[in-house]
């Protein structure tokens, strides 16, 4: 059973996932909160949830989902968090993945599909479309290498130039030799080495400014 | 324009009455010349012709104190000043006694009407001293006879002579003492001159007598002789002995010794002179003369050696029998003020040539004979002897000698004692002076000269017939015509016989013909062959170094050099004073002398100018004849049409003055005549671009035939080098372009004597405003500036669309993905209902989504739309809406509008933020309230719209109401248009928009 929450600020769209999730056996919605705000407010005595993921609009008044992200890994750090959007905006998904997202979801996904892309997700990281995976590969190009913790590793790099091509992780196991798991595993690494580094050079930027 | 009564004459209301009359010096001032007085006359009025005073100030003009005003003379015009009582700057009184100037350039004019009026060089204004104001209880106190200025250190002592005693006014002190009577030792009241001698004593004249102030001593001094004399004094002079002379009103000339020891008198009884009133006297330095002014008696002149007195009146060429003021100016010149007849002067040497008038005659020629010189005209042989300027007949003296004719063209003498004698009707008659006896050659022939050769033969030049040559035995030797070739004319003028022996033929049309004294060649020089400027011959001259003069009718001069055989010509162009040369002849000292028909030339061959001469300077007219040209020894004759003039070549002196030049006016051409009265002392003025054309008018100050003086004058800034010389005494420049030029300009007296160092007036013309600098910067600034706005104007205009694309752009994004997002969950969960109620509901919230989709969407598009722009078309919109829901609902709408300004435009944002709250607001009641009615009303205007809706229903639950949506929704839309949002959810729901 996984555990999951919600933060979607349009009424009937959360309602409807409610909704969905409640005919689902294997996963269980514990919270729906329309803002952030009101999420970590119920959530102030953690003890009551046991989250394995949240499900996290990148549109939401008052407090961002890319914002609200950071407030909630304070609280929640190993919650693994996607991110929903109406639109693939690849420009705010890179970024909400630099934040620290696992993955992310369109809205108007079928239903069946979004419940895999959950399971897919609990298990590994969440599939990179080849726009992301050229963001990824140029976050990672070597005119911006500065430290030896945020290069990829070779292997990496084949994964993710794979991705760029479009191939499916089922193609690109085979053309490696690995299992699918492996290659999820890989994935989700590099979403972390994308996190981590992402952090570094906030803080590195926000440190030379001064803040 | 008026401005301070004064009148600007100019030389046509000054009349120049210039007396011609010869007199024969009875003095031994003119040294056997005659006096010639010049008469200056201003206007009619005989007061302002009573000329008191006299003086010349620093800068060189000249100015007349008279019974009516006073003048500043300056050659060509005069300015007069007299009182108008409008103008509180014009002079103080008309009866001018006395004028003197200070250390400033001021002048002080003493006035026996008003007091003491200042002039004041820089402005032109005069002050008027009121003494009364000092001494106020003495009524006649500006009655004003006499000012003395005497010179201490750094400062000056006025003393002014009234009607009430003596005034010292002490500058420094600013004090105004009064000496009368009472207070001093003055003999009377009435002081009527007032003279600072040499040696520091101030003389006071009064009505009753004549005292002296010590000035060294600072006192009265009335131990001297002076206390006998009880006379009206009119005027008080020092001679160079330093004695004092007093002219007095009854008792005639006073000569005071300067020990004051002595007192020597002249009068009608002991000295002849012609009047005892002795109103003014001047002492000429370096002669022993004085000249005396008399009441009635016109100038003596009194010779303090001979002790012989001469007296000058009206027939000696004065105005005036009462002379009353003297001066001698720095020119030279010495002026003489009468009453009611203006002012005389006179200047040594201002006539250089004398002149004897005849019967009109059109030609002349002159022949010595023994003592005597033969003058022959059309009627007759004239004969004038040396002794004296009678001419006599010649049957008077000849009386058994006849003539073939009276008309006597021409006169030569031989060596014999022949005299020859060609006329015009009866041909050559030669004379025997010894025996009168008379031959007559060539009959019937016009002789129009004649000449003896240097071999004693006779030549005839004749009118139609050529020239004859006679041996001395009066054979005819050769006859040069037209015909044989040696002539080009047989209308032959005037004969010449050059240091070579060649005879020059002059002719009338023909040109030259030479005659070589060898050969018999003829040499011909004519305009044809490019030798001489015109045909018509006058008059030979040959020079020293053998060049051959030539005087023509028409082309003015010949220079023409036989040995080179090159000729040069000289004409007006060059200075002559006119075309038609009649004569020509040079002087002693190399000059040519060339009379024409306008003037008597002199050239001077080293500088290569010429000077000119005419009837002022003494001729008898401007117009000479031809040919008459006759000089022997130190005197040089040229004859005119009704007489001869003559002169001694040497004597003839120049006025070497060298006039100082003044600019006097600027006048500009503009819409306010600018005209500043006295711009002698102006260095720089300014103008502005309106002012751009001016005439400038200047003077030189020689008062000697001033009409003569000649100027040059140029525009630095605008003219490269001077103009050139012209009497005309100003200059005019228009349309000037804006800068900084100078104006220069120098003047030469009558007789051609230049002042080197100009006149300067720097002129500025300001540019207008549009034309400086500052102000094209400024231009080119507001146009960049102008641009700058534009280009930021356009971008932020294009920034401001661009916005708004965004702001549509994401405004469809955000409302219609989520409405779609809505869309496909409710599909997606349809798949999971089983229940066919449920089903169908969701059917149904599918369809309806649709709906929404498609309103949204066109609500968008509808707002972008600009038919839509008015507050209108919004109403209408509503309007519409409602009537859809009137359709899909039972509930009771009520729409009520009042709205006005129907044209002003609405923007987008507004427009459809309006319309998003306006159906959220409906949609809201009609889901949540349970109402039956709702009321809308809109009113305003595009600046402030209020939209009201409230339904009867039970309202919503306020917190509810505050956390859902649809009301974050609204206020998120209300903000964007900065509206006031309020709604009230107790007793139906109410929302009322402010925008």
């Amino acid at each position: 059973m996984i555990s999951i929450g919600i933060i979607e600020d349009i009424d009937e769209i959360r309602d409807s996932l409610k909704e969905f999730f409640f005919l689902q056996n294997e996963i269980l919605c514990e919270i729906a909160a329309n803002s952030v705000e009101s999420f970590l407010q119920q959530t102030k005595n953690n003890t009551n949830f046991n989250l394995d993921l949240l499900l996290l609009d990148i549109e939401l008044p008052g407090i961002s989902g890319i914002n609200g992200m950071y407030l909630i890994k304070e609280r929640f750090p190993n919650l693994e968090i996607i991110m929903l959007t109406v639109y693939e905006d690849s420009d705010k998904i890179f970024r909400s993945l630099q934040a620290g997202a696992n993955g992310y979801l369109i809205k108007t996904t079928p239903f069946p599909q979004i419940a895999q892309a959950i399971f897919d997700l609990y298990k590994g990281g969440s599939p990179m479309s080849p726009i992301i995976a050229r963001k990824v590969i140029r976050f990672f190009s070597p005119s911006k290498a500065k430290k030896s913790s945020t290069k990829l590793t070779p292997k990496e790099t084949e994964i993710v130039q794979y991705l760029v091509d479009g191939q499916s992780y089922l193609r690109i196991a085979e053309l490696l030799g690995n299992s699918v798991e492996t290659i999820r595993h890989h994935i989700k690494h590099i979403y972390t080495k994308l996190q981590v580094s992402s952090k570094a050079e906030l803080i590195s930027k926000n440190y030379k400014i001064g803040l | 324009m008026s401005v301070l009564g004064i009148v600007i004459s100019s030389s046509y209301k000054i009349v120049f009455a210039i007396t011609c009359i010869l007199i024969f010096c009875r003095t031994s001032f003119c040294e056997g010349k005659p006096i010639q007085f010049e008469n200056l006359r201003f206007g009619s009025d005989p007061s302002r012709n009573s000329i008191t005073c006299i003086m010349q100030d620093k800068e060189g003009f000249i100015w007349f104190g008279t019974k009516f005003g006073l003048i500043k003379y300056q050659g060509s015009s005069s300015r007069t000043f007299f009182f108008d009582n409008k103008n509180p700057f014009s002079i103080g009184g008309n009866f001018i006694r006395d004028i003197q100037e200070d250390k400033n350039g001021n002048l002080w004019i003493a006035t026996s009407d008003n007091g003491i009026s200042k002039y004041i060089k820089k402005t032109g204004k005069f002050e008027h001293l009121n003494l009364q104001t000092h001494f106020v209880d003495r009524p006649n106190i500006n009655q004003v006879w006499a000012i003395q200025i005497i010179r201490k250190e750094n400062t000056e002592v006025f003393l002014f002579g009234t009607a009430e005693g003596l005034v010292r006014y002490d500058v420094s002190k600013n004090t105004f003492k009064l000496f009368d009577t009472n207070n001093s030792p003055l003999p009377d009241n009435f002081i009527t001159d007032l003279y600072f001698d040499s040696n520091q004593r101030i003389w006071i004249g009064t009505n009753n007598g004549i005292i002296i102030y010590d000035e060294q001593e600072n006192e009265f001094n009335t131990r001297t002789i002076l206390s006998s004399i009880k006379e009206f004094i009119w005027r008080i002079r020092e001679d160079t002995d330093k004695n004092i002379w007093l002219g007095t009103r009854a008792k005639g000339l006073f000569k005071v010794d300067k020990n004051l020891k002595d007192i020597e008198v002249v009068n009608k009884k002991n000295h002849s002179l012609t009047d005892n009133r002795v109103l003014d006297v001047f002492i000429p330095t370096g002669t022993d003369q004085i000249f005396i002014g008399t009441w009635e008696g016109g100038l003596n002149v009194y010779n303090t050696k001979t002790k012989k007195m001469d007296a000058l009146s009206l027939r000696d060429g004065l105005s005036s029998t009462s002379i009353i003021s003297f001066f001698r100016d720095r020119s030279g010149i010495i002026w003489i003020g009468t009453e009611a007849g203006g002012v005389n002067y006179i200047y040594p040497n201002i006539r250089k040539f004398q002149s004897i008038q005849i019967a009109p005659s059109a030609t002349m020629d002159f022949l010595r004979v023994d003592d005597k010189i033969w003058i022959a005209t059309t009627t007759d042989i004239l004969i004038k002897s040396d002794s004296s300027n009678v001419l006599i007949p010649f049957n008077r003296l000849y009386p058994d000698v006849k003539l073939s004719d009276n008309n006597i063209q021409a006169l030569a003498k031989n060596r014999n004692g022949e005299v020859f004698i060609g006329t015009f009707w009866g041909g050559l008659n030669v004379l025997n002076l010894k025996d009168k006896k008379t031959t007559q050659l060539l009959p019937n022939t016009k002789v129009t000269d004649v000449l003896i050769d240097s071999r004693e033969n006779i030549w005839a030049a004749t009118l139609s017939n050529g020239v004859f040559e006679f041996s001395p035995s009066l054979k005819l030797i050769d006859h040069f015509t037209k015909e044989n070739k040696s002539l080009t004319t047989n209308r032959v003028t005037v004969l010449f016989e050059s240091r070579d022996k060649s005879l020059w033929i002059g002719t009338n049309g023909g040109g030259v013909s030479i005659v070589s004294s060898k050969t018999k060649n003829t040499t011909k020089l004519n305009v044809e062959n490019n030798l001489l400027s015109n045909n018509f011959i006058t008059s030979f001259y040959e020079d020293s170094n053998g060049i051959i003069w030539m005087s023509t009718n028409g082309g003015g001069i010949v220079k023409y050099d036989p040995n080179k055989n090159i000729s040069y010509s000289l004409t007006e162009l060059d200075g002559l004073a006119g075309n038609n040369a009649e004569g020509i002849i040079a002087s002693d000292d190399s000059s040519l002398w060339i009379s024409t028909t306008n003037g008597l030339s002199k050239f001077n061959t080293s500088s290569k100018t010429f000077l000119n001469y005419f009837k002022e300077d003494g001729l008898l007219d401007n117009e000479f004849i031809f040919g008459a040209v006759f000089k022997e020894n130190n005197t040089i004759y040229f004859g005119n049409r009704n007489g001869f003039s003559f002169f001694y070549p040497e004597q003839i002196e120049n006025n070497n003055y060298i006039p100082p030049v003044y600019i006097t006016s600027i006048n500009v051409v503009a819409k306010h005549s600018y005209s500043n009265v006295d711009i002698s002392d102006l260095k720089s003025i300014i103008l502005n671009y309106t002012q751009n054309a001016f005439t400038i008018k200047f003077v030189g100050l020689n008062y000697i035939f001033p009409s003569r003086n000649k100027y040059m004058y140029m525009l630095e800034g605008l003219d490269e080098h001077f103009s050139i010389e012209n009497t005309t005494n100003e200059a005019t420049y228009t349309n000037l372009d804006p800068g900084t030029y100078k104006f220069l300009v120098k003047a030469s007296n009558n007789d051609g004597v230049w002042n080197p160092i100009p006149a300067a007036l720097n002129i500025t013309i300001t540019a207008p405003f549009w034309k400086t600098v500052w102000f094209k910067i400024l231009v080119g600034v507001f146009i960049l500036s102008i641009i700058g706005f534009l280009i930021w104007f356009k971008i932020s205009h294009l920034l401001q669309i661009e916005r708004l694309r965004l702001k549509i752009a994401r405004d469809l994004h955000d409302e219609i993905g989520s409405t779609l997002t809505k869309l496909s969950m409710n599909a997606g969960l349809l798949e999971y209902e089983k229940e066919e109620e449920k089903i169908i509901t969701r059917s149904k919230r599918l369809q309806s989504i649709s709906r929404e989709v498609i309103g949204m969407m066109s609500d968008t598009v509808w707002s972008i739309d600009t038919r839509n722009d008015h507050l209108e078309d919004l109403v209408d919109r509503m309007r519409n809406h409602v009537a859809n829901l009137r359709i899909d609902t039972n509930i009771e709408f009520i729409f009520n509008s009042d709205i006005s300004d129907k044209n002003e435009k609405l923007s987008i944002q507004k427009k459809k933020n309006i319309l998003l709250i306006f159906k959220e607001t409906l949609n809201n009641s009609i889901k949540y309230s349970k109402s039956n009615i709702i009321e809308i009303s809109i009113s305003g205007s595009h600046s402030k719209i209020t939209l009201l809706i409230k339904d009867n229903g039970i309202g919503v639950a306020e917190d509810d109401f505050k956390k859902g949506n649809g009301f974050r929704y609204m206020q998120m839309r209300a903000k964007e248009i900065n509206a006031e949002l309020q709604f009230k959810t107790k007793n139906g729901f109410e929302i009322k928009l402010i925008a």
